[in-house]
């Protein structure tokens, strides 16, 4: 098995991030028709084993891509583009998300909580789709340092929307 | 333990044979075994034709009775009369510390590890008292289908961790049935309900049990059925509606003493029959007459409501959070199901259905369609149904990860990941020249190692020594199918393949089986060397069949004539060698055949994922 073969490669895609996410799915079922275990009960050893390891690169490979960042992130590593931990961002950026992550905390106390996280998630998930379509332009005009802020851009709204789940689930109290 | 079919010598298994496979539901009150005959699947009665099994035994000086004869002695003898080894399976003391079961029965004193119950038969292990009850279910389906089982598909909560799941693993080693998968309870439902009625799209199953509660969302496309989210209530069922209706009866009467061990379990009996009258008609005129007290009064469904309303909604809690870990709305859920005897109350379906807005489906016996299920997925699995497009791909319940500096939890696969899954985590040495390392494997979502479920420790050792922060690690975390983890690790620079010594904290190692399968009578010496010269050949009859197989569809295609006749001949050998029925031979041989076979078996496989994509027709539709 070629583990070193490249997501894409795998479901048979271009490399690219505009992907169908319902294209993408039917093609992880009918890689999984083949090659899950169920399907290799009665066989050796060997082909059982076989089968596990396909079935994990598949899942694999599906997490990666399904999700937008992570997604993004695999197209900058083949482009050989490394990531850091600890990115530097821009003032105008941080101060962004400073405010956005006080207007969560601020929802705790609110008696409007309910209604105010929902909105504050829908505008995250918008402001996150925008930093997509800034990645995507990037990418594709070969403009990797850009692209690669548009990634760190994306990781922290990401970690903010998390943020923002964990207060409605705390005031929902789920 | 494998499976063991005995045919004659040297006479193949007639690969059309219709293979025997069951599906068993291993309940906390009442387990059950169903089997697909004539193409539907049906649940087994015993020979008084009562298809539950009361998952109750008995221990006795001079044997072990299961079921109903075991209930009926609970009274009498409380401390050898074992009911839901269930909530005990894969728990140590700590878990059960604050639940009425600890003073039920008389634990052993051992701190660490799965519980052990005090017997008349000495230390009996929750594993062992599951066995018994599959082995009773096992040879009812032995006796409906006429023959040994192939194998099994034994049905588990969602929501049940791997300490659980690895122990009812090793129920079923322990009784010697093979398992073919253990199968999500709520999975199963849908697998009854979805191959029924065709339906496509989201589900939600809500399976309300005695002591359990389960949501699990399923995306269901052409015959695939996708777990989207998993989440519960380990302590939530219909248990605790009598425990409310038996508090409000007490109160009802004016009754303030203390309860004596037979008054209150009688009052909870009571209760039991009060909510199921409740869930046919309005009010019930009740007779109480109990050795503490007597009362007699109307008991009106709307009281009862008021009084479980508060449990039933946690459980809605818990399906918001399922829809939420899946992304999706309560309207994008095209069909509810009921599973569980206590989806019988009315306010049950009420609330699910207002939560929902859509009525749920309950045509099915909420008390058996988890065995309906398990039996369907088991006929697939043994090979019935050649061509079958259905699929189950399963997600991983509870996260797993490990133990960082500050007794926090690091996570390395998060819980919804699809399964089978393999993730690797990078460590390193904290101090100069160390050689070694402590791991500890946990389960769970919070942040704190105690408030997790720790799994098992990992000692590395054989690091080479390094300046500190030199060492690089890698732990890979591998879930199979069927939810069980493995662990793997190997020190980077070097490639030294550290040594790991794996304690799992609640489950039975090796030798704890081995001592205990010794320790059933059915056990004799002689048996031992039958069965592993069994279990050898049919080993190697199974790779015989496969080299075959694989020989007459891909040979040629893909391998030189040289490479062809040299595992015909290793196949004639092993063939040779079962006729002989001389072990050593056959072990040998089958191990040859396996390493030369190895890359012709890669390159098949790499060949038909390459072709599942061939010739198929995406609609590629490009957008965000």
């Amino acid at each position: 098995m070629n583990f070193g073969q490249n997501y894409f490669e795998l479901f048979q895609l271009p490399v690219t991030f505009s992907i169908d996410l319902e294209d993408l799915e039917n093609r992880y079922f009918e890689l999984h028709k083949t090659s899950h275990p169920d399907r290799y009960v009665g066989a050796s050893d060997q082909e059982k084993r076989l089968a596990v390891q396909w079935t994990m690169q598949i899942n694999e490979a599906y997490q990666n891509l399904r999700d937008p960042l992570t997604r993004a992130i695999y197209l900058l590593k083949q482009s050989g583009v490394e990531l850091t931990e600890n990115p530097q961002m821009g003032a105008t950026f941080l101060v962004q998300q400073i405010e956005l992550r006080e207007k969560i905390d601020s929802i705790e106390t609110d008696p409007d909580g309910p209604e105010q996280v929902e909105v504050l998630i829908r505008s995250i998930s918008e402001q996150t789709v925008e930093l997509q379509q800034q990645f995507i332009t990037a990418y594709e005009a070969g403009n990797m340092s850009e692209a690669r802020e548009g990634v760190y851009q994306m990781q922290f709204m990401v970690k903010l929307q998390q943020s923002a789940r964990q207060m409605e689930e705390k005031i929902l109290g789920y | 333990m494998a499976l063991i079919q005995i045919t004659e010598p040297g006479v193949a298994i007639d690969p059309h044979q219709r293979k025997r496979g069951a599906g068993v539901d291993l309940g906390t009150t009442h387990s059950l075994i169903a089997v697909v005959r004539g193409g539907s699947s049906v649940t087994l009665p015993d020979a008084s034709d009562r298809h539950l099994l009361p998952s109750v035994v008995r221990y006795e000086s001079e044997g072990i009775t299961v079921g109903y004869a075991a209930v009926e002695a609970a009274r009498e003898d409380p401390f050898n009369t074992i009911a839901s080894a269930k909530r005990l399976l894969g728990r140590g003391l700590g878990d059960i510390a604050d639940r009425k079961q600890l003073q039920n029965y008389q634990f052993t004193d051992e701190s660490a590890g799965m519980v052990k119950l005090q017997t008349i038969r000495g230390e009996i292990s929750p594993v062992q008292i599951s066995a018994e009850i599959l082995r009773v279910l096992v040879l009812r389906g032995e006796e409906a289908l006429a023959g040994r089982l192939d194998g099994i598909v034994i049905t588990v909560p969602a929501y049940f961790d791997e300490a659980q799941r690895q122990a009812t693993r090793d129920a079923a080693a322990l009784a010697d049935i093979p398992v073919l998968r253990l199968l999500n309870e709520p999975t199963a439902a849908a697998i009854a309900y979805g191959l029924e009625s065709g339906e496509q799209g989201t589900i939600a199953i809500y399976d309300l049990g005695g002591g359990t509660f389960d949501i699990s969302l399923l995306n269901l496309q052409k015959g695939v059925f996708e777990v989207l989210a998993t989440a519960g209530d380990t302590s939530l069922g219909g248990d605790d509606f009598d425990e409310s209706l038996a508090r409000m009866l007490l109160h009802k009467s004016g009754y303030e003493g203390e309860l004596d061990a037979i008054s209150r379990r009688a009052l909870l009996l009571e209760a039991k029959a009060i909510k199921e009258a409740l869930s046919q008609c309005d009010r019930v005129d009740v007779e109480l007459s109990l050795p503490a007290f007597s009362w007699s009064g109307v008991v009106s469904r709307s009281e009862f409501s008021q009084a479980i309303r508060p449990l039933i909604e946690t459980s809605i809690k818990a399906c918001r959070r399922a829809l939420r870990d899946a992304d999706l709305t309560e309207s994008d859920v095209k069909q509810v199901v009921l599973v569980g005897g206590a989806t019988r109350v009315p306010l049950v379906r009420q609330l699910v259905e207002a939560f929902f807005k859509r009525q749920p489906l309950s045509h099915l016996d909420p008390d058996k369609v988890v065995a309906l299920g398990a039996a369907i997925q088991a006929d697939v699995l043994v090979g019935n149904k050649p061509g079958e497009e259905m699929l189950l791909l399963d997600v991983l319940p509870l996260s797993l990860g490990l133990e960082t500096m500050g007794s926090l939890v690091e996570k390395v696969i998060p819980r919804n990941s699809p399964i089978p899954v393999s993730r690797a985590q990078e460590f390193t040495t904290s101090r100069d020249g160390q050689t070694a390392m402590l791991i500890h494997v946990l389960q769970g979502e919070r942040e704190l190692v105690a408030d997790c479920r720790s799994l098992a420790r990992f000692e590395l050792r054989g690091i080479p020594p390094m300046v500190a922060g030199a060492a690089k690690i890698q732990v890979v975390f591998q879930v199979d199918a069927d939810g069980l983890l493995f662990v793997t690790a190997k020190e980077l620079e070097t490639q030294v393949k550290a040594s790991i010594e794996v304690k799992p904290t609640y489950g039975l190692d090796e030798a704890e089986i081995t001592s205990m399968l010794r320790a059933s009578v059915t056990y004799a010496e002689q048996d031992v060397q039958a069965r592993m010269l069994a279990e050898a050949s049919v080993d190697a009859q199974r790779q015989i069949d496969a080299v075959t197989v694989a020989l007459d569809k891909d040979g040629e295609k893909l391998l030189d004539r040289k490479t062809i006749h040299h595992l015909r001949k290793l196949v004639e050998a092993l063939a040779g060698a079962i006729d002989q029925q001389n072990i050593d031979e056959i072990d040998s041989v089958n191990k040859r055949l396996g390493q030369a076979s190895a890359d012709f078996a890669t390159m098949r496989m790499d060949a038909s994922v390459k072709e599942a994509l061939s010739g198929r027709h995406f609609e590629t539709v490009v957008e965000l």
